[in-house]
């Protein structure tokens, strides 16, 4: 055998499990839900009735499909920026020859394992019209009247917003960390000789040397935005209010999927069209932050 | 040899797994050795439920041993955690249990698909239906059969703070019994009471008002199944509610930083609430020094009316051992079953004889949700409830926040929730 | 590395304020499960229990005599799974950013693609597949379809594509093969990113909910996420006894977390002081 054909040998070989595992459990999965999205099904009663493109054409004419499109675009261009920023600003921080730096990991890493009802537990505490957030701002003068945040058209998204940064920055931080170790020592010792300030040594060594696992997370929180339902589903109980201020697109497919009974296709469709937008933007986000592909 | 050895057991170990599943799957049902008194002995049939409290969990155990007493049927348990998935994936799957946990709410949908088995074959002319309270039972009728016996109900009713009432300068004899008059007794609670104490603290969504909007006689869905949510004469009751949002008498739980109602009465931060009788046990729980009594909901356009909740047990179309099934559901929906199950676990039984038999209807805690179960009105209102649901819901707060009127915040939902139900079930 | 003074005391101004921010409400969870009900959410954002009391832990760990078994089927589970997982995702990621062979790249877009779709589509397609596969009700219904997982694949390539060179190409003058030089060479040094994906793997089979809910039938199969769940009824949520539990249940956690924790700040450097 040539290296060549060694190398291919083994390359394919260690990745046959991940093939085996993708096409049981997601391919042909996702193979049966494009059919269903072609039908008007109740699985229930076991009727499959075969509508062709109907189901298409009718989420593209849906007002809430539309609304939820939009929630989720605003979701996601305003969360992911933000959560990548402070992740790699706190990563960078704490990687910067700090004392104490184990304990400062231990503490940030916390979050992480802080359950989700206790986290919304705590939200709803602290964002309550009685709560000390409206006390602050009410105190500090910024408002006059205390806002409801979770319930209020204005601001629900938002919350949810904050809400999602504050639960999820910790694991974009740690993922960060362990990349900046692997960030050779000898580059930020050349730099200083070259006198190097801490903002060069930050845009030029660290962000460039980064790239690939800053591809990761954009990536990675991209999909999970476009995919927010836990908090959404939370805070509004399910039906995507106030006026449909929570209403995402991963609800939009629960409601159709679980919550009303005769409508898989609808919610079929649905999923099929929000994976492949995520797709898309995903592809794009890649192209648009150029990663030395070193093949 | 070796490897002889070694490609028998690749073959035959699938071949035997798959054996093994389908014995599974048969879940008893072949071994009978019944004798004449009890000829399901030594059967088992698998109950699907979502694991309870404390004492309902006791109750459950309590009755499914005395089942096995009687019967020699042994009653295997199966929790959903997650009831609406869990049960509709273990349906189309064909691996739902004999016995399940049914909620009115989810009944028209299930039963139309043909996964529930109707009982009236199995009930023998001696089956007193008339014992149940009406509502809980028609709950669970369709096309003029039964499809499922109720196991318990929970009803709304009125919780009030004894000592706030008295701080305000009110006794409980004052309380007003007409819907109209307590709205307006409710002002004057609140003008009378500290600051920081709420009045009426009220969760709103549709599972809570369906009773006031339809007190006039207008369904919340047409024959059809369309949403009918902005007729004038549903709104007269929620208006009086919605002014007292508005002028800062009533509060939504989440809007005060509660999860629900029961915690602000609990810690004593509001005189009244109308709520489910599980907030009883709440209260006696984890809030054991609270003062409070309870009373029927105020007259709404003169008559009593409330909000039923109920769960029924439904037998499974694809059930191998309906008679052993059946002898499940009757007896523990049964005078006898009932009274261990109602009377541990603490819930609200469905046969008024029952509910005489635990002293519940006399109780003065619980006696006024006993009473409401002759007259509320089920959370079931065909298959398109769920999505007239979410639009009310989704719509409503628009209206508290004072954006829009009722009617207009109404007439949004219903053609929403009717755009959907067109385009989708119809 | 020199830095001013100003710029020191702003670094650490920084670090301890999101500090706070973030270890305030594991603090107030933490703090939640040696309340009464009634305390939890009556008392805000206090951090101190007025009246500590081991009740709620009391009653989680006698009061159900399954929590221990349900605690040691979630070990089993996350156990078994986590060594799978990074095995797997390690090799298959090392193959996705170093090894050449055709097909590489559409299996890659592929990878991306799954992770894209959303999950709860999948949910009973998935439940009828594990039903003809005989896996109801089995530990393997948890473990096999999550044998690898994508996100760390792809997290495992972003890794291995900024990996010095060098050192596999000194391998490769002594003659090993790929596959040796990648689990006698490569996979040590990448200790680093390999602990923090063992712990991000290890937490989410440990934290699944749902599809140990639909997989799983008998209690005594459960772990203890679905354990957990017990004390959520229809009407209540018994805040009490969901902070105990949720305590308890990430105690293991974190022991993982400080075994670990020398693994996060040793990865590799090359040509760096250690």
């Amino acid at each position: 055998m040539t290296s060549r054909r060694l190398e291919a040998f083994q390359g394919f070989g260690f990745i046959v499990p991940v093939i085996l595992v993708l096409f049981v459990f997601t391919v042909l999965p996702l193979g049966y839900a494009f059919v269903l999205s072609l039908m008007r099904v109740n699985q229930l009663a076991g009727t499959y009735e075969f509508v062709g493109l109907a189901n298409y054409q009718l989420a593209l004419n849906d007002p809430r499909v539309h609304t939820a499109l939009m929630n989720t675009l605003r979701y996601v261009i305003i969360v992911v920026p933000t959560q990548t920023a402070i992740a790699l600003i706190m990563a960078v921080a704490l990687n910067s020859g700090i004392k104490f730096q184990k304990t400062f990991r231990t503490v940030y890493f916390l979050p992480t394992l802080t359950s989700s009802s206790a986290l919304t537990m705590i939200f709803m505490f602290l964002f309550a019209v009685n709560g000390p957030a409206n006390d602050l701002l009410v105190g500090l003068g910024f408002i006059e009247t205390p806002i409801n945040f979770v319930q209020d058209v204005r601001f629900a998204l938002n919350s949810i917003m904050i809400m999602n940064i504050w639960a999820t920055v910790p694991f974009y931080m740690t993922i960060y960390l362990a990349a900046l170790q692997d960030v050779p020592d000898t580059l930020y010792e050349a730099a200083s000789l070259d006198g190097a300030n801490s903002w060069q040594k930050l845009t030029k060594i660290t962000i460039p040397n980064v790239v690939p696992v800053t591809n990761f997370v954009l990536l990675m929180g991209i999909i999970g935005c476009f995919q927010v339902f836990d908090q959404a589903f939370i805070v509004s109980a399910g039906s995507g209010g106030p006026a449909n201020a929570t209403l995402t697109f991963s609800l939009v497919i629960y409601q159709y999927a679980f919550m009303v009974i005769g409508t898989m296709g609808y919610a079929a469709t649905l999923a099929i069209i929000l994976a492949a937008i995520i797709f898309v933007v995903s592809i794009v986000a890649r192209k648009l932050n150029r990663e030395e592909t070193l093949y | 040899m070796k490897k002889i050895a070694r490609l028998i057991t690749l073959i035959a170990l699938p071949v035997m797994l798959s054996f093994f599943a389908a014995c599974n799957d048969n879940g008893g049902g072949t071994a009978a050795s019944g004798d004449a008194d009890r000829p399901f002995a030594g059967q088992t049939i698998s109950l699907g439920l979502w694991p309870g409290n404390d004492n309902e969990e006791a109750g459950m155990a309590a009755a499914i041993e005395e089942f096995y007493e009687l019967t020699g049927i042994t009653v295997e348990l199966r929790h959903y955690h997650d009831y609406q998935v869990q049960l509709q994936a273990e349906l189309v799957g064909g691996i739902a249990p004999d016995v399940f946990y049914m909620e009115a709410f989810l009944f028209p949908s299930l039963v139309e698909t043909g996964v529930l088995y109707p009982l009236d074959g199995f009930m023998g002319s001696d089956f007193d239906a008339n014992d149940f309270f009406a509502p809980a039972l028609n709950a669970f009728r369709h096309d003029g059969g039964i499809y499922g016996l109720p196991k318990d109900m929970s009803t709304l009713g009125l919780i009030y703070n004894i000592d706030l009432l008295a701080a305000a300068g009110f006794t409980p004899s004052d309380i007003p019994n007409n819907i109209v008059d307590f709205a307006a007794f409710v002002e004057q609670v609140h003008n009378n009471s500290a600051a920081g104490v709420n009045a009426f603290v009220s969760s709103s969504e549709l599972a809570r008002h369906l009773f006031l909007l339809e007190a006039n006689g207008t369904s919340v869905a047409d024959a059809d199944g369309f949403a009918v949510l902005s007729q004038p004469n549903q709104h007269p009751t929620l208006q009086l509610l919605m002014d007292g949002f508005h002028a800062g008498i009533v509060g939504r739980p989440a809007d005060l930083g509660y999860g629900w109602s029961g915690d602000a009465m609990g810690l004593g931060n509001t005189v009244f609430i109308i709520e489910g009788n599980w907030v009883i046990g709440h209260l006696n729980m984890n809030f054991s020094e609270l003062n409070y009594g309870t009373r029927e909901i105020p007259l709404i356009e003169g008559a009593n009316r409330s909000m039923l909740f109920t769960v029924a047990y439904s037998m499974n179309s694809a059930s191998n051992n309906k008679e052993a099934a059946w002898e499940f559901i009757n007896f523990i929906t049964g005078t006898q079953g009932m009274y261990t199950w109602t009377d541990i676990a603490r819930v609200l039984p469905t046969r008024a004889s029952v509910a005489d038999a635990t002293g519940f209807a006399n109780d003065p805690i619980l006696a006024p949700f006993v009473a409401a179960g002759a007259y509320a009105t089920p959370w079931q209102k065909g298959e398109t409830l769920p999505i007239i649901m979410r639009e009310y819901n989704n719509f409503l707060p628009l209206v508290i926040a004072g954006e829009m009127t009722i009617v207009e915040a109404m007439q949004q939902a219903e053609e929403a929730a009717n755009r959907d139900i067109d385009a989708l079930m119809r | 590395m020199r830095k001013s003074k100003g710029w020191r005391i702003t670094l650490y101004a920084i670090l301890i304020t999101y500090g706070l921010i973030t270890l305030f409400p594991f603090a107030w969870a933490v703090s939640a499960s040696f309340k009464t009900y009634a305390e939890i959410v009556g008392g805000g954002l206090n951090l101190i229990p007025q009246n500590p009391t081991l009740d709620n832990f009391r009653h989680i760990l006698f009061g159900h005599n399954m929590f221990p078994r349900w605690i040691m089927n979630s070990f089993i589970i996350a156990g078994i799974g986590t060594i799978v997982n990074i095995l797997l995702n390690s090799m298959a990621g090392y193959s996705l950013a170093r090894l050449r062979f055709p097909g590489r790249g559409i299996i890659f877009y592929a990878i991306l693609a799954a992770i894209t779709i959303p999950g709860q589509i999948l949910l009973i397609p998935n439940f009828l597949i594990m039903r003809s596969l005989g896996m109801l009700d089995t530990f393997g219904a948890l473990i096999i379809p999550t044998a690898v997982n994508f996100t760390y694949i792809f997290m495992m390539r972003q890794f291995f594509v900024n990996f010095p060179r060098e050192v596999e190409e000194a391998a490769k003058v002594d003659g090993l093969s790929s596959t040796m030089t990648f689990f006698r060479i490569v996979f040590p040094m990448a200790r680093a990113s390999i602990a923090t994906q063992g712990i991000f793997v290890f937490m989410s089979f440990w934290n699944e909910f749902l599809r140990p809910l639909l997989y799983l039938a008998s209690p005594q199969n459960f772990p203890i996420t679905l354990g957990l769940r017990s004390f959520q009824d229809q009407n209540v949520s018994w805040w009490n006894y969901i902070m105990a539990g949720s305590l308890l249940s990430i105690l293991p956690i974190i022991g993982l977390y400080i075994v670990l924790n020398k693994y996060f700040m040793t990865g590799f450097r090359i040509g760096g002081d250690k």
